[in-house]
């Protein structure tokens, strides 16, 4: 590629999707070869060419790490296209699905079924589902609770709602779970999004609904450039708001329970990446996605990396990790962008 | 007018039973309490870690802390399965679960609370009640809990018999198998990630009291303390026997316990050698982790029926 | 409104102005708070009814060691100060974002102060209660001061926002801290975190009901200027009004209510948001009505809640905190259902 089309590439919006694709690759390599046990990576092709049942470094790698891998990927990208959905469509910056109460609807969801006995417990597909479900119900809550009222949906209401429930959904976590040690003690780090657990079991599971969102996200990708410029102008642009708002929050939803049902509720990143991608994508909608697919991929595998070695003899869950970095952007954001 | 005054008088009762004999005892807080010599009402505030080991010490609490069930109806950790005493059948009065009712305290009258650390309940509220120890189960172990028991409720000669019996059945353990000679590793799914602890609770003070040997990984972890590793490990965690406590009081068996052992790695048993050959032992977590004598004797009975050589068909 | 509305009240150099309606459902309303405080200490699992706690409200020297005297009484008395303490944070902070969703535990000062208690909890368990307060309120006042110093002003969402992001930050650093300790110390912390009155030791009333006294009377003191604040701070400046005074003393109140509340009964949420809307509710009226039926109401929820935990399931115990959370779903949904138009 020549320096003149790279610049031209850079207009459009699409120039800087390589290096962003460069870097997740180069982390992928890294997430693969990192691990309690030293499996050098040549180990992954043999494993995918001639696979050998009874290899314990081929099965880590293809049971263990490569289904890790998927997960923060598919939820990393699935999440930052939420978010950018949620902000261009809420025009917030502040818009999240941990702000917006899906990811304390889905805690709630699990911790409740935990707590049933055993013969009621959701097995294998039941869960994430579950999950995903109780995210859309409360996020739905705050929604119909935020758009109530003559003034529609304003930044501040839709923030304080999503806030407020959930705060409510985490204390009723919390009433659970001091109630009952056992149950404390199996989900307690599924609470703050973790990794550990991912399986090829949720991501497959995850697949259908996420293919389903981005699918929608896509079909209305040029709409929102058109909506960025106000719900008047869009719709003398033959634009149909009400719709695209629809289709779009419809999408957000599917992709953050498709999320927290592989990983749990991680936040954040959904806060993080789509304000710096719309921002490098030069404002247009389609790159801007695609960066934010790729940049939620890219940040949640670093935030994985660093939660397995940041403290060699514990593993801090990734969402504390993702908290720890995304608490003082968010704080960097609302320090500069408020008023 | 004179019912009132009955009323009062019914109040101060506590206060009047307290002068008996007293003595004073220090508790591993390092407080210096005055208890009396005998006493004749202890409320008792965790049930796996005081309740039970005073009934086996034949002393059975006026008062303690337990659980609730899915049908509402209150009942001690495995008190039933170890020691036949329920609230049911003991006339034991229910304190509540995790943070207690103070006032139901005051009402069982206690002469003695026996507490843990680390309980919900502060120590400074229960001591306006009646004398009260707290004891460090988490710290210093089940034995040196039931020291502090036996001499706090005079049951020492009680406490050496079950000690007795306890010993009696690891040396008939160390006589049936050469435990040197075999390792032995406990571990059990959590959340996609293995949990180990350097002794798990009756079973694992059974393994270690017989002189079985541990993977390296295992002795690695501080005593008292327990942690969790990746699947990846496994094979470090390979033993001649593998025992996995699953969860049973919820109505869980075993199968679930594999199900979710599978989750962890895909096809986990061709890389143990015990779960190849058909030592793999799952262990109902009831009896595993109790700390009372009785699941003590059950653990060695196992583990001895378990290790014992058998004939090869 | 009308003039006619308003009474007058004078005693010597001091005079009152209040509105008469108001004032009696003030009244009420104290009324219905110290009839309630009568139901719960003569409630309960253990066996003291209507005489005993008659005995020690006549009597109280004479009564000795009681059910009513020992547990009951001051238990009642720090759901009423932390509840009262809770509401006025509230009101002050509402007054002062101009927002009504504005709420104490919003402001990362109960995650400050919960860091801090934890942080003591898990490293010495046996330390004083006593000290519980103290690491509280530091802990929550060095986290006002960095939200301060990162929102640089305290106009009205950036200051809340930080206070958000805070919060965050501070829970991801308790959640890291719970998840790498033992499951025991684990569980007796998130009962604290719940918010549980039934750790209530006379010898932290004291110093619950100065934080009471000194935090009200600093807003009580700044009463007129709240009122002018709400106009706008141009028109309060433009009325003569020192805003930024009036500003650092709300604040200043509602941390050190707030700090205090959260180190002797853990975080009890959501009565620091509803206590003020249904004041607004049921009252209405000017910044000391707000004030006034934000403490009795903030009291009065807390108390209910503290009352329904220890006697629904008793002997099981439910902390306050988990009844209230209940109760505020109910009331918040309400509630932004009932001001969708205002918000």
């Amino acid at each position: 590629m020549s320096a003149g089309t790279l610049a031209a590439a850079r207009q459009s919006g699409w120039g800087w999707l390589l290096p962003a694709i460069g870097l997740t690759l180069l982390l992928s390599a890294l997430h693969l070869s990192t691990g309690a046990r030293p499996t050098p990576l040549p180990v992954l092709f043999d494993a995918l060419t001639a696979f050998d049942p009874a290899n314990f470094d081929q099965r880590i790698l293809l049971s263990l790490r490569l289904p890790r891998l998927c997960a923060a990927l598919l939820s990393g990208a699935a999440i930052g296209v939420a978010g950018l959905l949620l902000q261009s469509l809420l025009r917030n910056p502040l818009a999240e699905p941990h702000i917006l109460g899906l990811n304390a609807g889905a805690s709630l969801a699990v911790v409740i079924a935990t707590t049933l006995p055993a013969a009621l417990q959701p097995v294998g597909l039941a869960r994430p589902l579950l999950a995903a479900l109780g995210g859309a119900l409360v996020f739905s809550a705050v929604f119909a609770l935020s758009s109530a009222g003559r003034l529609g949906l304003t930044m501040a209401k839709l923030t304080f709602c999503g806030i407020a429930l959930s705060a409510l959904a985490s204390a009723l976590v919390s009433a659970i779970l001091i109630l009952d040690q056992e149950t404390l003690e199996a989900v307690r780090f599924w609470l703050v999004g973790d990794l550990a657990g991912a399986s090829w079991r949720e991501v497959n599971a995850a697949l259908a609904p996420a293919a389903l969102a981005t699918s929608a996200t896509l079909m209305i990708a040029p709409r929102l450039d058109a909506m960025a410029l106000g719900d008047a102008s869009a719709t003398g642009l033959g634009v149909s708001v009400r719709t695209t708002r629809l289709i779009g929050l419809g999408a957000a939803a599917l992709l953050s329970g498709a999320a927290v049902s592989m990983v749990g509720p991680i936040g954040f990143v959904g806060l993080i990446v789509p304000g710096l991608a719309f921002r490098l994508a030069g404002g247009r909608h389609l790159p801007a996605l695609a960066l934010s697919a790729i940049g939620g991929a890219t940040l949640l595998i670093a935030a994985d990396l660093m939660a397995r070695s940041l403290i060699a003899s514990h593993e801090i869950a990734t969402g504390i990790m993702t908290a720890l970095i995304g608490a003082p952007v968010f704080l960097a954001i609302v320090a500069r962008r408020v008023k | 007018m004179r019912n009132l005054l009955f009323a009062l008088l019914l109040l101060l009762l506590p206060v009047a039973a307290m002068a008996q004999e007293t003595r004073s005892f220090t508790d591993d807080t390092g407080r210096t309490v005055t208890v009396p010599t005998r006493p004749l009402r202890i409320a008792a505030l965790h049930d796996i870690d005081i309740t039970i080991p005073l009934i086996e010490l034949g002393v059975t609490p006026a008062a303690s802390h337990g659980r609730v069930g899915l049908d509402g109806e209150p009942y001690l950790r495995s008190g039933a399965l170890l020691t036949g005493v329920d609230f049911d059948n003991s006339g034991m009065l229910f304190l509540g679960a995790n943070d207690i009712d103070l006032e139901k305290l005051v009402e069982a009258k206690p002469d003695l609370i026996v507490t843990t650390v680390g309980r919900p309940t502060p120590i400074e509220a229960l001591e306006r009640i009646a004398p009260t120890v707290a004891l460090d189960a988490a710290k210093f172990g089940a034995p040196h809990v039931y020291t502090k028991l036996a001499a706090l409720t005079d049951t020492e000669v009680r406490f050496a018999l079950l000690e007795r019996r306890y010993q009696s059945g690891i040396a008939a353990l160390k006589q049936a198998v050469e435990t040197s000679a075999i390792t032995v590793s406990v571990f059990q799914p959590l959340n996609g990630k293995i949990s180990t602890y350097h002794t798990y609770r009756a079973l694992g003070r059974v393994l270690r009291d017989a002189g079985f040997r541990f993977p390296a990984l295992i002795d690695g972890i501080e005593e008292g303390g327990r942690i969790e590793v990746s699947a990846e490990r496994l094979p470090e965690l390979d033993a001649d026997f593998i025992f996995d406590p699953y969860r049973s009081d919820t109505g869980d068996t075993s199968v679930r316990e594999i199900e979710a052992m599978e989750k962890v790695l895909p096809g986990f048993c061709a890389f143990l050698k015990a779960c190849r050959e058909g030592r793999y032992i799952m262990v109902s977590r009831e009896e595993a982790i109790s700390n009372s004598y009785a699941a003590l004797s059950l653990m060695t009975a196992m583990v001895q029926a378990t290790v014992s050589r058998r004939p090869i068909p | 409104m009308t003039a006619a509305a308003y009474r007058r009240f004078r005693l010597g150099p001091v005079s009152l102005r209040f509105h008469a309606r108001r004032a009696a459902l003030c009244i009420a309303l104290t009324l219905l708070l110290i009839a309630l405080a009568f139901a719960a200490l003569v409630t309960g699992s253990g066996d003291a009814g209507l005489a005993d706690a008659l005995a020690f409200l006549t009597r109280p020297a004479e009564t000795g060691h009681s059910i009513v005297g020992d547990i009951r009484a001051p238990r009642i008395a720090m759901a009423l100060a932390c509840g009262a303490m809770l509401g006025l944070s509230g009101a002050a902070l509402q007054t002062l974002t101009r927002n009504g969703l504005a709420d104490p535990g919003l402001l990362g000062v109960r995650e400050g102060a919960s860091l801090a208690v934890i942080t003591l909890m898990l490293s010495s368990p046996s330390a004083p209660l006593l000290l519980r307060p103290l690491a509280g309120m530091a802990g929550g006042l060095i986290v006002a001061l960095i939200a301060m110093v990162i929102a640089r002003s305290l106009s009205r969402l950036r200051f809340i926002l930080v206070g958000i992001g805070l919060s965050w930050f501070l829970s991801a650093v308790i959640s890291m801290i719970l998840v790498t300790a033992d499951i025991d110390s684990v569980q007796a912390a998130m009962v604290w975190m719940a918010g549980s009155l039934s750790g209530t030791q006379p010898g932290m009333l004291p110093p619950a009901f100065a934080c009471l006294f000194v935090g009200s009377s600093l807003l009580v003191l700044t009463m007129r200027s709240a009122e002018v604040s709400l106009l706008g701070e141009t028109a309060a400046i433009g009325l003569g009004m020192r805003v930024v005074r009036f500003r650092m003393a709300a604040i200043a109140a509602s941390v050190l209510m707030t700090a205090a509340a959260a180190s002797c009964a853990g975080s009890l949420g959501f009565v620091g948001l509803l206590a003020p809307h249904l004041t607004r509710f049921l009252v209405g009226g000017g910044q000391a009505a707000l004030l006034a039926g934000s403490a009795i109401l903030g009291a009065g929820l807390v108390l209910l809640a503290d009352t329904i935990g220890r006697t629904l399931f008793a002997p099981v115990q439910i902390p306050a905190g988990i009844v209230l959370s209940v109760l505020g779903v109910v009331l918040l949904c309400m509630l932004l259902w009932q001001r969708r138009n205002q918000i």
